[in-house]
């Protein structure tokens, strides 16, 4: 009867709050195709799961930890996949380190994955502890450098899957646009290229001298040409270098791009093309074309999204040039007329940057 | 000279700072993970539960478990030990091994009696109260004479402030069991329904039936709460000191009796008496508020810390704290009267024991809220409870419904 009466009283307590229940945390780090990751395991769970207490005495030691650490690897690889495309990828535990938190000490198996295309969305199954302890919950924390992703898993909930940031076309298309206006902003090279190329634009050449067009129309349609003819031709090479149909090395085209620069302010100098100015901007944007590809591998392309990307960049940097030119051109042709503008703006500009091309004509080549 | 000495100057404090930098940052990470150097550094101290004598019974039962899952008798055995630790040591890994133990019927529609017992406590302490109320009314349909589920389920609604339904499991519970554990059941009952006299003098008669520690032990914590709610408190005192006699370690028994010590300012002997518990929220908020009005300031922002961590930690899991802490909380240590308001209200949609009424009543009245303090004290006065602690923080709100 007291027996009874024994288990019978047990019920009686009240619950109170307590303890904090069994919680591991799994973090993993994306950083281009390299995948690192972390596994902070309470020590009160592995004991329980595989034994470290090896002399019983109540204590664990980081020696016992070690000497346990074949089965605690095993312990953990087993209770856990990693999957991309479908299949279970093999994870290598790295080193083992301890982490003291409020609860008590942690086991940190350090691992690494194997290496991993950049746009392929990662998934985990999680089964630690679950047999052991269904109240046990995993706490996942993912970074690919864009995003920061926390998850909870739990028996009922055991995979879960961490999509490609911004996997979104028009996300893609907007970050890329933003970066292409950007790349042009701040690639002084190019604003140089572009801005030699316009200077002429309210002018004429007649008689081996400049003199100011009567209509602004007549600059607005030489510009259009002009700008037209860049684009188009940097578009296609831009895309011909990143669909990789036509590979340059980059020395020859940041060279090649000085030259232009050069070849540019040199011709409003003593011009060689007075008429065809779009024949030079066709040329040379082609050189340019392959400078912008450059840009977009060094950013990293989703290979998902890859026309999405290439787009938004091209039209980015339309539209960050056709900035420039509305900022300008208005200018251009309000000072036309002033013999300022052709002394002091186009010769002097013209010949400063001819001087800078050459200078950096001169540190691409060598350097 | 000075010209080539400048760079190289300022080279050099470049450096200096980068290492600086980099020797910062790495400090930083060892506070995170580190590489223990000796091989005796010891890691951890496993808990006195998990290394006691029940060791070899519970890897005996496991082993024989690991042989044949599917036997009932066994699987409830080693989670009722596992229960009984999770209870003595507010852990909840414990009710996790308990629940593991139960696997194979955890999900099962109807499971058989025994395992839906021990289900229905181990929900009980996750207070899934409804739920487990389900599974033990189900068991007492199918075996109305089981002693077990009927305290249980007295118990639960207690907690749920259900007196009336108490009080039909606690005579349903007289029917199966010995007299004197039916008077333990009704006591408590009596406690919350205006009896509190009753109860304390009922006690005092069925002590002597009771020799076990364990049983003594609730038997007490009880009595002390009658005394308390007669504002008695050198009775109450004197069953708390004498439950604490009892080895076995009782959560329950241990907030009640710390929170007894806080309502007479005796902030001292709350920091003596938790000393060592500061692995249990409801404990160390005890130890917090006491540390606070010590004046002790080190001492309150170091458990502050703690809790917060606490909560913290459980809200990142996909938990929610108890609210009944949490608006605790909130209340004495955290200032937010808001916030405090509102979790001593979804508090009491859980739970409505006194200390709950207490908190919902402190709460509404720090933020001037008379209809909240109102519908308590109604709600109170339907069931006749009478409380000395209650009446005072109803008192200045006008009410005199609870006296």
């Amino acid at each position: 009867m007291w027996r009874l009466v024994a288990l019978v009283f047990l019920l009686f307590s009240l619950p109170v709050a307590a303890h904090k229940p069994s919680d591991s945390y799994l973090t993993l780090e994306r950083s281009g195709q390299a995948l690192r990751l972390q596994w902070a395991i309470a020590l009160r769970d592995l004991e329980v799961a595989v034994g470290l207490d090896g002399n019983a005495d109540g204590a664990i030691t980081w020696g016992e930890l070690q000497a346990a650490a074949a089965r605690v690897n095993r312990y953990a690889l087993v209770h856990f996949d990693l999957i991309y495309s479908g299949n279970r990828q093999p994870v290598h535990v790295t080193g083992l380190q301890v982490a003291q938190k409020s609860d008590g000490a942690y086991a940190v198996l350090q691992m690494q994955g194997p290496p991993i295309a950049e746009n392929v969305p990662l998934a985990v199954a999680y089964r630690l502890l679950f047999a052991l302890d269904p109240t046990h919950r995993g706490l996942i924390a993912y970074s690919d450098g864009r995003q920061y992703v926390t998850r909870v898993v739990s028996p009922e909930t055991p995979q879960v899957e961490f999509p490609i940031s911004g996997t979104s076309r028009l996300r893609v298309f907007a970050d890329y646009l933003t970066e292409g206006v950007w790349h042009i902003w701040v690639g002084f090279d190019h604003i140089l290229f572009l801005l030699t190329l316009l200077l002429p634009a309210v002018l004429v050449y007649r008689r081996r001298a400049w003199s100011p067009v009567e209509e602004p129309r007549a600059a607005l349609g030489d510009t259009v040409k002009t700008v037209t003819a860049f684009t188009l031709a940097h578009s296609i090479t831009l895309s011909l270098a990143t669909l990789q149909l036509v590979v340059l090395p980059s020395k020859l085209v940041e060279t090649a791009i000085a030259v232009s620069v050069l070849i540019t302010a040199l011709n409003n100098l003593r011009p060689l093309f007075p008429h065809s100015r779009w024949l030079l901007a066709f040329v040379f944007g082609l050189i340019h074309g392959f400078g912008f590809a450059g840009v977009l591998t060094d950013l990293g392309l989703p290979a998902s999204a890859l026309i999405t990307a290439l787009a938004g960049f091209n039209i980015g940097v339309e539209l960050g040039q056709l900035a420039i030119v509305f900022l300008v051109l208005p200018l251009m042709l309000l000072l036309r007329r002033h013999s300022l503008y052709r002394i002091v703006v186009l010769k002097g500009g013209s010949l400063a940057a001819a001087l800078i091309a050459a200078v950096w004509m001169f540190e691409r080549a060598l350097v | 000279m000075a010209k080539a000495a400048r760079p190289a100057w300022c080279f050099g404090a470049l450096s200096a700072a980068a290492v600086l930098v980099i020797c910062a940052s790495a400090v930083g990470a060892e506070q995170a993970y580190y590489t223990p150097v000796r091989a005796d550094e010891v890691l951890e101290r496993l808990p006195r539960s998990m290394t006691d004598t029940d060791g070899a019974l519970i890897k005996r039962l496991h082993q024989q478990l690991d042989a044949s899952p599917e036997d009932v008798s066994l699987a409830v055995s080693l989670a009722t030990l596992y229960i009984e630790k999770g209870r003595t040591q507010s852990d909840p890994r414990y009710f996790g091994y308990a629940q593991a133990a139960l696997a194979p019927w955890w999900q099962a529609v109807a499971p058989p009696v025994p395992v839906r017992v021990a289900r229905a406590e181990i929900a009980q302490w996750q207070h899934a109260f409804d739920q487990a109320i389900a599974d033990l009314l189900a068991v007492v349909r199918k075996d109305s004479r089981n002693a077990r589920a009927w305290l249980l389920l007295a118990n639960t609604y207690l907690v749920q402030g259900r007196t009336h339904k108490a009080a039909a499991a606690c005579s349903a519970l007289a029917k199966t069991a010995n007299q004197s554990i039916a008077s333990l059941c009704y006591a408590g009952v009596m406690n919350r329904t205006g009896r509190a006299a009753q109860s304390y003098a009922l006690l005092q008669v069925e002590q002597r039936q009771f020799q076990s520690g364990a049983l003594l032990q609730w038997l007490l914590t009880t009595q002390a709460e009658a005394a308390l709610m007669q504002g008695h408190a050198a009775q109450a005192e004197r069953a708390f000191a004498r439950a604490m006699t009892t080895p076995r370690r009782d959560p329950y028994l241990l907030a009640a009796y710390a929170d007894f010590l806080l309502d007479e300012q005796r902030y001292a002997e709350v920091l003596a008496l938790l000393r060592r518990e500061d692995s249990d929220q409801s404990l160390l908020l005890r130890s917090a508020i006491a540390a606070k009005k010590l004046g002790d300031e080190s001492r309150a922002r170091k458990y502050r810390e703690q809790l917060r961590a606490y909560f913290s930690a459980e809200r990142s899991r996909g938990g929610q704290p108890h609210n009944r802490e949490a608006a605790l909380f909130e209340l004495e240590l955290e200032g937010d009267g808001e916030q405090a308001l509102r979790l001593a209200r979804a508090n009491w949609d859980l739970q409505r024991e006194p200390i709950d009424a207490r908190i919902l009543l402190r709460a509404a009245r720090a933020r001037g809220d008379a209809d909240t303090v109102a519908a308590v004290g109604h709600w109170l006065a339907a069931r006749g409870m009478q409380d000395v602690r209650l009446s005072r923080l109803l008192e200045g709100a006008g009410l005199e419904t609870v006296r």
